[in-house]
């Protein structure tokens, strides 16, 4: 066990200087680079251009950036933003919580809206009303996150303007009034990614409800209820936790809209504003920040399937 | 395959009794005709300016309202509908028929060459999609093309994935075995056996995805980053109707439900599709 565990460690670790390499050559090799944005229109003469370019360290070669950016990285040290003139990894760090909370705030909301609908509508997949919430699912899946953002931000700053807060309070400052502003973006982000969580819980329900121990346990006379809720229920528990790269990519994905409708200083939005300036080497930190996030949850649910499944267990060893 | 039995019922009739199918074309029709009422009938260009009218609520000279600028809403958001269909119908395709040349070549040529593939299909599908298209579109600039680019990257990992796997299950299949044993060439192996059994799975991938290849170019749009104005595009005329949103809540109406229903139509269409290629495949 200890072993496939270092081993997925650094498969990951492998994955993400990979990705560094491809986020990094994206931002630099295309042209139009920060020098003429910090230099103004006025100031935009060839003397200052290559003044600028040399203090960035523009002009070198590509493999040589990349090697000094990434040994720099390992240290912590992503420089600062040229822009701005802060420390990058201080702004990634200020915002990552607040993603991480909207994200799991998110993602609570949803698992208790959607897996209930999915169970339902696995065990009754066959009747009339599976069939309806099946197809009901399909539209609920397709409200995307800026609809939902948009539709809660106008009702609620119309109908229920208690619950509008347009000031951000970090979680560290005064937990009561950090709910309080996260309360709306949390529901929306639930919302969108409810119909995502009942579809995959469905699904996977559906397939383990088809499987010949559930026939063999409904064989034994176990009640609906225990072949469902102690058996099946934990089969698919697997199957979601591995279709959770799917899941993860709508969450990155809603929590960055969601962040930017509600004007949410989280690393989404930090990265969409850093993008707009043509601040790369911000954005590109913001990336990575993400990816980390995903590998180790990818790793993470690779092992935890493992445990909780042993089929999967024995496949492997 | 295909036999000619006297009462074989043809795919396209399968997928015509499907549910999902008759709702989809029905809400395609919905938008179709809501374009053609908004680009023939109604009175006012996309880009015309009513100055005295605006923000004005609808009413029977403007059905959606007008705009900050007193344009009418109804015949730009017409305007952007075929935008939005073309544009996300493109964005999958490009990447599907990249992604998937890239699969089926990896998967017959092998060696170092599939490897690299391999990799770099990880490598994309390490970054969560709409990161790689915020990027992209970013380092690209804005406009309809970069964005359909930008778009048409994150389809190009999954079918690359899916080429790859079906290539590799058929190379070593009988009848790709015994054809080269007849001495067919891999031209021909490639066209009659490979391409053909990888077709319908291609358009069920393609169908699928035609929702989420919506869905991030309208997400691009409206970060400001994809389409921007001038041009029109379902997204950024949600963010602007967004800006008004207290004074003119109604515009906002608009962009929203041709959104919603543009992708539940294109969500029932892959649901057709898949159900229709896997009852036929257990058949």
């Amino acid at each position: 066990m200890i072993y496939r565990v270092i081993g997925r460690i650094l498969e990951a670790l492998g994955v993400l200087l990979l990705v560094s390499f491809f986020v990094f050559s994206i931002a630099t090799l295309i042209p139009g680079d920060l020098s003429l944005q910090l230099t103004g229109v006025d100031g935009a003469t060839e003397e200052n251009i290559m003044r600028v370019r040399a203090e960035l360290g523009l002009d070198r070669p590509f493999i040589e950036q990349y090697l000094s950016w990434i040994w720099n990285a390992t240290q912590g040290n992503f420089g600062n933003s040229p822009l701005t003139n802060r420390a990058i990894l201080g702004d990634v760090n200020a915002a990552l919580p607040v993603s991480l909370q909207l994200a799991l705030f998110g993602l609570i909301g949803a698992t208790i809206v959607g897996a209930p609908i999915g169970v339902f509508a696995a065990v009754r997949s066959s009747s009339r009303l599976g069939q309806l919430i099946r197809t009901n699912l399909i539209v609920l899946l397709s409200v995307p996150s800026f609809v939902v953002g948009a539709l809660l931000v106008f009702f609620s700053s119309r109908y229920f303007p208690q619950t509008y807060r347009s000031l951000f309070i970090r979680i560290s400052d005064n937990l009561m009034e950090n709910l309080k502003v996260m309360f709306l973006p949390s529901l929306a982000l639930s919302l969108t990614l409810a119909g995502v969580v009942a579809q995959v819980t469905r699904n996977a329900l559906i397939q383990e409800l088809n499987q010949p121990y559930v026939l063999t346990a409904r064989a034994y006379g176990f009640s609906s209820r225990k072949v469902v809720f102690t058996y099946a229920l934990r089969g698919a528990v697997v199957q979601i936790l591995t279709v959770g790269a799917l899941l993860f990519g709508s969450i990155v994905g809603g929590t960055v809209i969601t962040e930017r409708v509600f004007a949410l200083p989280g690393i989404g939005n930090l990265m969409v504003t850093a993008i707009g300036n043509r601040d790369f080497n911000l954005a590109i930190v913001a990336i990575l920040y993400v990816t980390v996030v995903y590998l180790i949850l990818n790793t993470f649910i690779d092992l935890a399937a493992e445990k909780i499944d042993p089929r999967i267990r024995n496949m492997k060893s | 395959m295909r036999t000619s039995e006297p009462n074989k019922v043809s795919r396209f009739d399968v997928l015509l009794s499907n549910r999902s199918f008759q709702l989809s074309l029905g809400l395609y029709s919905f938008v179709g005709l809501f374009w053609i009422v908004g680009t023939l009938l109604v009175p006012h260009g996309p880009e015309d300016i009513h100055d005295q009218f605006v923000l004005t609520r609808p009413n029977s000279q403007f059905l959606l309202g007008t705009d900050h600028l007193g344009r009418d809403q109804f015949s730009r958001l017409a305007s952007a509908i075929p935008y939005a269909i073309a544009m996300s119908g493109a964005g999958v395709l490009i990447g599907a028929l990249f992604g998937s040349v890239l699969g089926i070549s990896a998967a017959y040529i092998g060696r170092t060459y599939e490897k690299t593939i391999v990799i770099l299909t990880n490598v994309l599908l390490g970054l969560p999609s709409i990161m790689l298209a915020i990027l992209v579109v970013g380092v690209l600039g804005p406009g309809r093309t970069k964005t359909i680019l930008a778009v048409s990257l994150i389809y190009i990992p999954e079918f690359a994935r899916l080429g790859r796997s079906l290539t590799g299950h058929l190379k070593s299949s009988g009848f790709v075995i015994a054809s080269r044993l007849m001495g067919h060439g891999p031209v021909w192996i490639l066209r009659l056996h490979i391409i053909s059994n990888f077709r319908p799975s291609f358009f069920v991938l393609v169908a699928i995805s035609l929702s989420t290849s919506l869905l991030s170019i309208t997400a691009l749009s409206f970060l400001g980053l994809g389409v921007v104005p001038p041009e029109t595009d379902l997204g950024n005329m949600l963010s602007l109707s967004l800006e008004y949103v207290s004074l003119a809540p109604w515009l906002f109406l608009g962009p929203s439900a041709i959104i919603v229903i543009l992708v539940v139509a294109a969500n029932f269409l892959g649901d057709s599709l898949s159900k229709t290629v896997d009852a036929r495949q257990t058949v």
